[in-house]
């Protein structure tokens, strides 16, 4: 067998490691792109400001009193458009991360926070506190509260299963499924029942939006991405080898359930702590890994940045057109990841028969 | 002795697969798991190093297994799959450095992927370095993960039918390389495999299981007797002698 090697091992040592160098260039591009989409983002809206404002303004923020900058566009930064931005890239950071996370648990490039019923779930808790007014959190928290336990509610069911002994990771997605439709329908017959207004409400909640940004809900968001992702990206070499199928994974030396479980409990809680503010952000968790993968391949110490930082490109990209299409009409984000995820999606798909579908 | 398993008992539910197996390897052995469909061959595999929770003692080194964290266990034995897979795309070379992991558990060294290399060199898979695992044919993909657990650098190697794959070049090419590792390495290799003769060939030794319990063990000559490929098999056979080595010609089913 030692006849059909030919190649050089130092030369294959130098290419590869050109191929790390490059996703880590992909990566640092991209977060490059989010830097920079944060400035021209911040300068769209009735009010007119130029780039230069916008950075001068965000420094401000940080550094108080260094610049010169009007009152007019600090306030419209910092407390009107820059929230938004941030809500979306963080949003789309947790959700890009959490559904490669999923699709690698699963070993299934269909799991997403979306098929696997959480997002339902969350969205069937906000119903309940929208039209029922009934919740574990008063005032302005009752829908968020409601929300983020009905996403862990689907989660820990899920978990339970895949805690069974002989649960295959297909009947894991496929019990993500059916938890999909049963909320989804809970919602409906919620709104079927619920007055007009009410069911407005809900129908606008589960579409997502970004619209109720405020620096307390970004905090919070950024607080469950600081704790999640060194952990993920801690047992993202783990995930690579339980890609490759359980009993594999266990013979280079995983714990293969406990594994599973802390991975699908971190990313459970970034999908319930984001969703929850921002509702049913669709695709972004399941179009960002697949992209992610498409161009840098499938090792998850590396998708899992990559991912995030795509899917806060994708999704701050997705909000620029749903403010700027039918000005000054703003549409919901859940519409504009959805209308302009799935052209790319397919293209790509296309593009890439043979990659792993 | 590098593996002494006594006792060995593993069930699905209340059905025992497994029923009371004693087993020992020595270094520099290849042993092969003989027996009809459902006898247990892949069950025993999976227990040994843990895959599967058997009752029963197995003990690695002078190590009971059960003491041992998986990541030991893994330094000592490796693991081929019966059907190796990856969704995602994965290029070979990462694929053949995932055999690191019990020893570099994030960051791969320039020394592991060396060891990588190397093991790609000598599997012949070297050509293939940066190409995506899943655009490769099925004997290349089992020469992949050969080499990951080659990369492995453990003193017991385990394959799930190695060769169900492989047309009859590739299973002979593969056999000799076993033997090679054996012998120049000094590892020890126990696999699972259906084809009778190719198992006489090349194994030290055949263990012939049937429904969970080992009913002959021993040289290829003393288990591939008529007697014992009627009670397990239910077929009849002819046996013959040829290069030194037992061959079998399958006659009819009983």
């Amino acid at each position: 067998m030692k006849k059909g090697s030919s190649a050089d091992n130092c030369s294959i040592k130098n290419d590869y490691d050109r191929l790390i160098g490059r996703k880590i260039l992909f990566i640092s591009v991209l977060f490059a792109a989010i830097l920079l989409i944060i400035g021209i983002s911040s300068t769209i809206g009735v009010i007119g400001l130029s780039i230069k404002e916008v950075y001068l303004a965000i420094f401000n923020g940080i550094f108080p009193n260094t610049f010169e900058v009007s009152d007019v566009a600090t306030r419209v930064v910092l407390h009107i458009r820059l929230p938004r931005i941030c809500l979306g890239i963080l949003a789309g950071i947790g959700l890009g991360m959490s559904g490669a996370v999923m699709q690698g648990i699963l070993r299934n490039p269909l799991a997403s926070p979306y098929t696997l019923g959480i997002s339902s779930g969350a969205g069937f808790g906000a119903a309940i506190a929208i039209v029922l007014g009934a919740g574990i959190a008063g005032g302005e928290y009752l829908v968020i509260g409601n929300a983020f336990i009905g996403a862990l509610i689907c989660s820990i069911v899920i978990l339970l299963l895949s805690s069974k002994r002989g649960t295959t990771t297909e009947s894991m997605l496929l019990a993500g499924i059916a938890l999909m439709y049963l909320f989804s329908a809970s919602t409906a017959l919620l709104q079927y029942f619920a007055d007009d207004e009410a069911s407005k409400e809900v129908t606008f909640w589960l579409i997502g939006s970004l619209s109720y940004a405020t620096w307390d809900k970004i905090l919070a968001i950024a607080i469950v991405i600081a704790i999640t992702f060194p952990i993920l990206l801690w047992k993202s070499n783990d995930l690579n080898l339980m890609v490759t199928g359980d009993d594999t994974a266990k013979s280079m030396g995983i714990d293969v359930e406990r594994t599973r479980l802390i991975l699908m409990v971190l990313a459970s809680l970034l999908t319930a702590s984001i969703v929850c503010f921002t509702g049913t952000i669709g695709f972004i968790g399941l179009v960002a890994p697949h992209m992610t993968r498409m161009i840098i391949g499938g090792d998850h110490r590396f998708v899992l940045p990559a991912s995030a930082l795509l899917g806060g490109l994708l999704l701050c990209f997705a909000d620029i057109f749903a403010i700027t299409i039918l000005e000054p009409i703003i549409l919901p984000i859940g519409i504009m990841t959805a209308y302009m995820g799935v052209p790319l999606f397919l293209y790509l798909i296309l593009k890439r028969q043979k990659a792993y579908w | 002795m590098i593996l002494a398993i006594n006792g060995l008992t593993f069930k699905y539910s209340s059905k025992p697969i497994l029923e009371n197996v004693d087993f020992e390897l020595k270094p520099g052995e290849l042993v092969s798991v003989i027996g009809p469909n459902g006898a247990g061959k892949s069950t025993f595999i999976k227990c040994i190093n843990r895959i599967l929770e058997p009752e029963g003692t197995i003990k690695i080194g002078q190590k009971d297994a059960k003491k041992m964290r998986r990541n030991e266990i893994a330094k000592q034995i490796s693991y081929v799959p019966q059907t190796p897979e990856n969704k995602f795309p994965t290029t070979v070379l990462d694929t053949v450095l995932m055999g690191r992991r019990p020893h570099s558990p994030w960051r791969f060294s320039d020394n592991d992927i060396d060891k990588a290399l190397k093991s790609m060199e000598l599997l012949g898979i070297s050509d293939f370095a940066l190409k995506d695992y899943n655009e490769l044919s099925g004997g290349q993909q089992q020469r992949v993960i050969i080499a990951r657990a080659i990369a492995q650098e453990t003193n017991i190697i385990l394959l799930d039918e190695p060769t169900s794959s492989l047309d009859i070049k590739h299973q002979l090419s593969l056999m000799e390389l076993l033997q090679e590792i054996v012998q120049t390495r000094n590892v020890s290799v126990i696999m699972a495999i259906h084809d009778l003769n190719i198992s006489a060939r090349y194994s030290d030794r055949l263990v012939l299981m049937d429904e969970g319990k080992i009913i002959a063990a021993g040289k290829p000559d003393s288990v591939l007797t008529k007697e014992n490929i009627q009670d397990a098999y239910g077929v009849e056979i002819l046996v013959k002698e040829e290069e030194g080595k037992t061959h079998i010609i399958p006659l009819r089913s009983l």
